[in-house]
């Protein structure tokens, strides 16, 4: 599992929001459809990879009012469940001279400040979010743009989750070999430095 | 060059010119695949998906492979079945 912590958020976020939506919500990030996902990209001179996961949940909650004292976050994903076109390719990726799914089965990212916070419109904060990546059980800290948009609940948010939703975005990478992640393919096949995006969809009326 | 050496050749000739052309035709990928990512984008949301769909890609791996043996066969058949002096 990821688990993103907000410990701390500007009031930015609730004075940007043109939305009626009072006191402590709790958006859960669970979309059975799986469309919340976490891609990962590797560009090497043999090969560029595309590896996806859609097993991903979570929740993220605040009070509107008081966003930065009230904020907490947290999101799974399996590592089980990444994908990347050749499944052979994904047994090995999974296995233990990789990620090890078996023994380390989530990745998780536990958020320690949010920096640099943007209102680009009514609805959306930009901003960076630093805090501890774990891989493989080896913790670095991190640095992820992050964008969030609250969609109060309409006709048209009806069509996809009940309730007012909260869109997550972020995107960052890493470098597998802060990692303890070592292989001869890595440079040829597999780059080191490997780039993801999160993008998650939560409700406030599901769990 | 006896009959059996210009039908092997032609056969060999064949099969590699086929195995490099589906190669090519597939997008010159270095290794095969069996599903591609496809990216759904969500107007309601703003956020995009990728979806994996089922495909046949390949690869150098397998085409370059199935040329190689083609080219042995085709090689090993030509001298056996060489003319030979009595």
């Amino acid at each position: 599992m990821v688990s993103f912590t907000y410990c701390s958020m500007t009031t930015a976020f609730a004075q940007n929001f043109a939305v009626s939506i009072h006191g402590k919500q709790t958006f859960h990030l669970k979309d059975e459809r799986g469309r919340n996902q976490t891609t990962f990209t590797s560009q090497a001179p043999l090969e560029d990879i595309t590896g996806t996961s859609s097993e991903v949940a979570g929740t993220v909650s605040f009070d509107p009012v008081n966003v930065s004292k009230t904020i907490a976050a947290e999101i799974s994903v399996i590592v089980a469940s990444l994908k990347t076109g050749i499944a052979m390719r994904d047994e090995h990726l999974q296995g233990p001279n990789w990620l090890d799914a078996a023994k380390y089965p989530t990745i998780q990212f536990n958020l320690k400040d949010l920096k640099n916070l943007k209102s680009t419109t009514n609805a959306t904060v930009e901003g960076t979010a630093v805090g501890d990546f774990t891989l493989k059980g080896v913790t670095k800290k991190t640095s992820l743009s992050v964008s969030l948009t609250l969609m109060p609940a309409s006709d048209k948010t009806k069509m996809r989750a009940p309730g007012d939703l909260l869109v997550v975005r972020a995107k960052g990478s890493i470098r597998l070999s802060d990692f303890g992640i070592k292989s001869e393919i890595i440079g040829s096949k597999i780059s080191d430095e490997v780039r993801f995006e999160f993008n998650a969809v939560g409700s406030n009326a599901t769990k | 060059m006896t009959a059996p050496q210009k039908y092997i050749l032609i056969i060999s000739l064949l099969v590699i010119i086929a195995s490099f052309t589906a190669w090519a035709y597939t997008g010159f990928e270095i290794f095969s695949k069996q599903q591609v990512p496809v990216r759904h984008f969500d107007e309601i949301l703003g956020t995009s998906t990728i979806v994996w769909e089922d495909a046949t890609i390949i690869g150098l791996d397998i085409a370059g492979t199935v040329a190689l043996v083609a080219m042995l066969i085709g090689g090993i058949s030509l001298y056996l079945f060489r003319h030979r002096k009595k």
